[in-house]
C-alpha cells in the first residue's frame, strides 16, 4: 500500500484543479510560441511550464513573458 | 483619474497579473480541502502502518474548518509570495523604464497615478481573495459537511485581502527606492516576515497588519480575545502613511536621468 | 520663448552643465548640437520640468521653470530621447490615456487628427510594444503634441532611426513649423539640422560656444576657397603662376578642377579673378567653397 489510491469521486473532485492547471500551461505556451521570451531559452521556459505545476506557469507569467510584445 | 483606472486596468489584464493571482488563489483554495481529505490521511496510513482512522483524524483536523485553516496558511505562505511578486514591479518597472516621463509631461497627477494604482489592484485583492475564501469553503463544505456560516468566510477573505492591500503598499514604496522589481519583491516579502516575527515574538500583533491574519485565524476558531477595529484602524492609518511616503518619494524625484 | 542664463546643474561626480545660456524665439526651429554628453539631454530636462537646475535662471514661455509645482504647468511639449511607452497599450489608447489628464482636456476628434497627422492612422490599434523604432518616434511627437502647445522641446528626435525614419521625423518637424510652434531640437547628426534649422546653438563641455542663425553661420565661415574649372587641361605652368601669385595660400588640382586657397579677406574674390586674367587662363566656372556644418562644427568645438 504505498500509492494513493484514486477514487472515482476524488477524480470528480480534481476536475477543476485539473482545468486550472491545464488552462494556465495552454495559455502559456500559446504565449511563449506566439510572442516569445525574456530571461530564458524558449524551451526552457516550455519545459518550467509544462511540467512544474502551478509555479511553473505563474513564474513564467511573472519573469519570462516578453515585454514588448504583449 | 478615470483613465488612469482604465490603463491600470487594462495593464492588470494584459500583462496577466490578474491572472496570475485569481489562478494561484483559487488553485489552493481547491487543492487544500483535497489534500485534507484524501490525500494526507492516505500518507500519513502509509508513514504508520499501524495508525488507526481515529487516529488520524486527531491529529489533522479533518472538517471544513480545518480545511478553512490549511487554506489561510497556504495563502500567508505561497499566496503573499506570488502576490508580491505579481506587483513588485507596479511602480518600479515604471520607474526604471521611464513609463512614467511622458503621462507626468502632459499633465498627470501623481497622486492619481499611484492612487488608481492602489485603489484598482485593492479592489481586485479584496475581490480575488473573498473569492478564493468563498470556492474553498463550498469544497470544503461539499467533501466534509458545512458547519460554519458564511458570513465569518467572507470577514476573513476580507481581512486577507487587507493584509495584501498592505504587501501592496509596501511594494509601491519600496518601488520607489529600488528599481528593480524582483529586487522589490525580495525586500518587501523580507519586511512583511519581519513584522510578523517581531508581532508573534513581541505578542504586538494587534497593532501591525499581520494582526489582520491573527485575527482571521481567531474568527474561525471563535476566539475573539483581538480587538479587531484596532488592528483595522492602524492598518488603514499605515497604508496611508506609506503611500502618502510613496508619493512624496515621487514628487521630489529627478525624471528621466540616466 | 525660451531664456535660459547662467544655467548650472551637477550631479554627485561631475559638472554636466557649467554657466549655459540660451535663446530661442518664438516661432523659429532651433538646433541644439553637440556632442554625446555635452549636456543636452540635461539641458532639456530641466527646461521641461523634470529636474531642477543646481543654478541658473530659466524662462520658459515667461515662466520661471523653478517656480513650477509639476511639469505640465509649462505650456510644452516633451519628447524624452528614447520615449518610453506602456507596451500593453495601443497607439490609440496611449493617446486617450495621455489625452485625459483634468487641467488640459482634449477635444474628442484630436486623437485621430493627431494621428493621421503622424501617420499612425493605420497602425492605431496595434499594441505599441510591437512598433519599430521610427513608429515609436513619431507616436512620441504626436503625445508631445497633443495638448497644443506653442514649445515643443524634441531631444535627439531623429538620431536613432534609419534613414526612412529620420525623414519623416523632420518632415513632421518642418510641418510643426507651419503650425506656427516654437522648436527646439538636439541631434549630433549635423545633416538633420541643416535640413530643418533656423537656428543653431553649439554647445561643448556644459556651455554654449555659439548660437547664431544657419544664414549668419554660413556667411561668416564662409573660408577663401575657391574651386575654379577651366576650360583646357590645367598645365603645370598655369599652376606654378597661380601658385606664385600674392594672395594664394595653396593649390591642388583635380582634373579640369583648381581648388585654389586665398588668404583671408573679403576682397579674395576680386584678386583670384586679377590672377586669373593676368595669366590669361578660360575658364568655365569659379565657386566659392559652402561651409558644412560639420566643418563650423568641428572648427568651433576644437577651437576652444
Amino acid at each position: 500500500m504505498n500509492t494513493i489510491e484514486l477514487t472515482g469521486e476524488m477524480i470528480i473532485m480534481l476536475l477543476p484543479l485539473l482545468a486550472i492547471q491545464m488552462g494556465l500551461t495552454i495559455y502559456c505556451v500559446i504565449k511563449i510560441m506566439k510572442e516569445g521570451v525574456e530571461n530564458l531559452n524558449k524551451w526552457a521556459w516550455l519545459a518550467i511550464c509544462i511540467f512544474i505545476n502551478l509555479i511553473g506557469p505563474i513564474t513564467f507569467l511573472i519573469v519570462g513573458r516578453k515585454r514588448d510584445a504583449s | 483619474m478615470k483613465s488612469d483606472i482604465i490603463k491600470e486596468l487594462r495593464m492588470g489584464i494584459r500583462t496577466s497579473r490578474f491572472l496570475v493571482i485569481i489562478a494561484s488563489f483559487l488553485f489552493f483554495a481547491i487543492l487544500t480541502p483535497i489534500m485534507m481529505k484524501y490525500i494526507l490521511p492516505q500518507l500519513l496510513h502509509n508513514q504508520f502502518q499501524g495508525m488507526n482512522e481515529a487516529s488520524i483524524s486527531q491529529m489533522i483536523d479533518m472538517s471544513q474548518k480545518g480545511a478553512l485553516l490549511g487554506y489561510m496558511s497556504d495563502l500567508f505562505e505561497i499566496g503573499t509570495i506570488i502576490v508580491v511578486f505579481a506587483l513588485s514591479g507596479l511602480l518600479a518597472q515604471e520607474i526604471k523604464e521611464n513609463t512614467l516621463v511622458l503621462p507626468i509631461c502632459s499633465g498627470k497627477k501623481l497622486l492619481s497615478i499611484v492612487g488608481s494604482k492602489l485603489l484598482v489592484f485593492s479592489v481586485f485583492l479584496i475581490l480575488a481573495s473573498t473569492l478564493g475564501m468563498v470556492i474553498s469553503y463550498l469544497y470544503a463544505g461539499i467533501l466534509f459537511s458545512f458547519d460554519i456560516g458564511l458570513w465569518p468566510v467572507l470577514v476573513i477573505g476580507l481581512l486577507y485581502g487587507g493584509y495584501m492591500i498592505f504587501l501592496l503598499s509596501l511594494a509601491m514604496l519600496f518601488g520607489t527606492f529600488i528599481k528593480n522589481a524582483i529586487g522589490t519583491g525580495f525586500m518587501t516579502l523580507g519586511f512583511s516576515l519581519f513584522i510578523y516575527f517581531i508581532g508573534s515574538y513581541f505578542k504586538l500583533h494587534t497593532y501591525l497588519p499581520s494582526g489582520l491574519l491573527i485575527g482571521a485565524q481567531g474568527i474561525l476558531n471563535n476566539q475573539a480575545d483581538q480587538n479587531l477595529g484596532i488592528t483595522l484602524a492602524l492598518f488603514l492609518i499605515m497604508v496611508f502613511v506609506i503611500s502618502k511616503i510613496t508619493l512624496i518619494r515621487l514628487e521630489n524625484k529627478e525624471w528621466n536621468e540616466r | 520663448m525660451i531664456e535660459v542664463e547662467g544655467l548650472k546643474k551637477s550631479f554627485k561626480h561631475f559638472e554636466a552643465l557649467q554657466g549655459l545660456n540660451l535663446n530661442v524665439r518664438q516661432g523659429e526651429i532651433y538646433g541644439f548640437i553637440g556632442k554625446n554628453g555635452a549636456g543636452k539631454s540635461t539641458t532639456m530636462n530641466i527646461l521641461a520640468g523634470l529636474s531642477k537646475p543646481t543654478s541658473g535662471e530659466c524662462l520658459v514661455g515667461g515662466i520661471k521653470v523653478s517656480d513650477i509645482i509639476q511639469a505640465s504647468d509649462l505650456d510644452l511639449g516633451y519628447l524624452p530621447e528614447d520615449p518610453k511607452f506602456y507596451p500593453w497599450l495601443s497607439a490609440c489608447e496611449t493617446l486617450t490615456y495621455l489625452g485625459d489628464s483634468g487641467t488640459h482636456r482634449i477635444k474628442p476628434g484630436r486623437i485621430q487628427e493627431i494621428l493621421e497627422w503622424g501617420g499612425l492612422d493605420k497602425d492605431k490599434h496595434r499594441r505599441v510594444g510591437t512598433f519599430s523604432r521610427g513608429m515609436k518616434q513619431r507616436l512620441g511627437i504626436c503625445s508631445a503634441i497633443l495638448h497644443d502647445p506653442g514649445l515643443l522641446i524634441l531631444d535627439e528626435p531623429s538620431s536613432a532611426l534609419d534613414p526612412q525614419g529620420r525623414n519623416d521625423v523632420l518632415h513632421l518637424i518642418k510641418g510643426l513649423k507651419d503650425m506656427g510652434k516654437t522648436v527646439l531640437f538636439s541631434s549630433h547628426i549635423l545633416n538633420d539640422v541643416e535640413r530643418v534649422c533656423d537656428r543653431i546653438g553649439i554647445i561643448a563641455s556644459g556651455r554654449m560656444v555659439l548660437e547664431k542663425s544657419l544664414k549668419d553661420l554660413e556667411h561668416s565661415h564662409l573660408q577663401p576657397v575657391y574651386d575654379v574649372t577651366f576650360e583646357e587641361k590645367i598645365t603645370e605652368e598655369a599652376q606654378k603662376c597661380i601658385k606664385s601669385s600674392i594672395g594664394v595660400l595653396s593649390t591642388e588640382i583635380k582634373e579640369q578642377v583648381m581648388v585654389i586657397k586665398m588668404e583671408d579677406g573679403h576682397e579674395s574674390i576680386l584678386t583670384l579673378m586679377q590672377i586669373l586674367i593676368d595669366n590669361n587662363l578660360k575658364i568655365v566656372g569659379v565657386s566659392r567653397r559652402k561651409p558644412t556644418l560639420e566643418d563650423i562644427f568641428i572648427k568651433e568645438v576644437h577651437g576652444l
